[in-house]
């Protein structure tokens, strides 16, 4: 039955999977399958059978015209012809699923090292400037800031040298990351097995990463809230949310190294309506992103400059950042439960 | 063996027929045709999908989620009464179609 499977898979893969396809193909396999039961009833060799099932298949292209869908199958003339020609792509081979996916485990230390800068890089500045505002280190609040800064850019710097590394190595496979390809069987059934043979080191990370980032608010909460007594009453909160980014930071390291198999098989095995709608929840989350961090950036201002607030104003960021966290997954949720119920 | 060119426009006509009987799937019809045929026709599974689906959208039959004999979910297509007036027309044409084409052929032998 699994050959019958893979052949209709086969069969329609070059072709988008629009409702109505993919109607047709959930028949023609019904089809199919009660043939190979009475074939096998008949007491024919499964070999036999399925032989026999795939000779009295036909042509797809026969089932083309009676549902309308002519465009979707083979591109006629005219303007519906362009927009059915982008929406047919190559179908991926072994070969690339294979380059991309060693390419993409080479490349993960790399990529969760500048993920880990980028988020570590503000550190540095916090500290330094906060510790000699407050005579806490013999730097002077400017020379502080400078070390700081001075830091801030060289991590981001080296964090962009190591993205332009990651990308390079990435570039031949860019088809394959931008999706503009069509599933292949044989590919999704290896990029599956791939994806599953390191799901357990996968959960296990995230399980890990989840515990670090739900603990790394605790100091900042104990040092904002036990702690009274000048000059620490201003330096540990500051030394709190570093460390914030510190956890964070273990947490994406511990966790994106391990991802590179299960994203390789999310990206290679869909495309098509699945791949666009899940562009599209992006792009709800990107709006909202577009909205959200000015609106945040002109909260803390106002607070910070109208109420002269900038001892507590910084709590916007957190609590801004945890938030953004709770709404992009709640669009998401919400994406996946209407996709569910459309398809 | 009957050529699926000779015979296209008549598997409408075949399938309109077997569903006088009453409601039925894919499969079945494709059994039945099969067999009704002997040797001399083997219908092909996209031809038949093709089929219903094409009066379907002429609503000559409807569909509806069922069950077959095996478990397993199935659609089943119902002719309507619109079917039942497009076969009669059918079946009149094929005969006059039938009478003109022997008429040419009679004392031809092959």
């Amino acid at each position: 039955m699994n050959v019958i499977a893979a052949y209709l898979d086969t069969m329609f893969s070059t072709y988008p999977q629009t409702p109505r396809l993919l109607e047709a193909k959930a028949e023609l396999h019904g089809m199919m399958e009660d043939a190979y039961t009475s074939l096998i009833a008949e007491g024919r060799t499964e070999n036999e059978a399925v032989g026999q099932v795939i000779r009295d298949f036909g042509n797809l292209e026969e089932v083309a015209p009676v549902l309308g869908i002519t465009a979707d199958i083979a591109p006629a003339a005219g303007g519906g012809a362009d927009a059915a020609a982008a929406e047919r792509h190559p179908v991926v081979t072994l070969e690339e699923a294979q380059g991309y996916a060693e390419a993409k485990k080479r490349t993960r230390y790399r990529l969760s090292a500048a993920v880990m800068l980028f988020v570590l890089s503000p550190s540095l500045l916090l500290l330094l400037s906060v510790a000699g505002e407050t005579g806490l280190l013999p730097l002077g609040e400017n020379a502080g800031s400078f070390i700081g800064l001075f830091a801030l850019l060289v991590m981001i710097a080296v964090g962009v040298l190591l993205v332009f590394s990651v990308s390079r190595e990435t570039a031949p496979y860019k088809r394959l990351s931008e999706r503009r390809f069509s599933t292949n069987p044989t590919v999704t059934q290896w990029v599956e097995a791939l994806s599953a043979k390191h799901e357990p080191a996968r959960i296990r990370s995230l399980q890990l990463a989840v515990t670090l980032w739900i603990l790394s608010a605790a100091p900042l909460l104990a040092f904002a809230l036990l702690v009274n007594e000048p000059p620490y009453d201003r330096f540990l909160p500051v030394l709190g949310v570093v460390l914030v980014l510190v956890m964070v930071a273990a947490g994406l390291g511990v966790l994106l190294p391990r991802t590179w198999a299960h994203t390789v098989a999310e990206e290679l095995t869909r495309t098509g309506a699945a791949g666009r709608a899940d562009d599209a929840e992006h792009s709800i989350v990107g709006i909202i992103a577009a909205f959200y961090w000015p609106l945040l950036t002109a909260i803390f201002l106002a607070w910070s400059f109208i109420g002269n607030a900038w001892g507590v104003s910084w709590m916007v960021w957190p609590i801004g950042a945890v938030l953004f966290g709770a709404i992009a997954g709640g669009v998401g949720a919400l994406e996946a439960y209407r996709r569910a119920r459309t398809s | 063996m009957i050529s699926a060119d000779a015979i296209r426009g008549y598997v409408d006509l075949m399938v309109l027929s077997l569903l006088r009987s009453g409601p039925s799937y894919a499969y079945e019809l494709a059994q039945r045709i099969t067999a009704t045929s002997g040797e001399d026709y083997a219908i092909k599974q996209t031809t038949l999908y093709s089929a219903v689906k094409r009066l379907e959208a002429a609503e000559l039959v409807s569909s509806s989620a069922g069950v077959s004999p095996t478990g397993k979910p199935r659609t089943y297509y119902r002719m309507t009464d619109a079917g039942h007036a497009y076969l009669d027309a059918k079946v009149a044409e094929w005969r006059s179609t039938k009478t003109v084409v022997d008429r040419f052929i009679e004392g031809v032998t092959p």
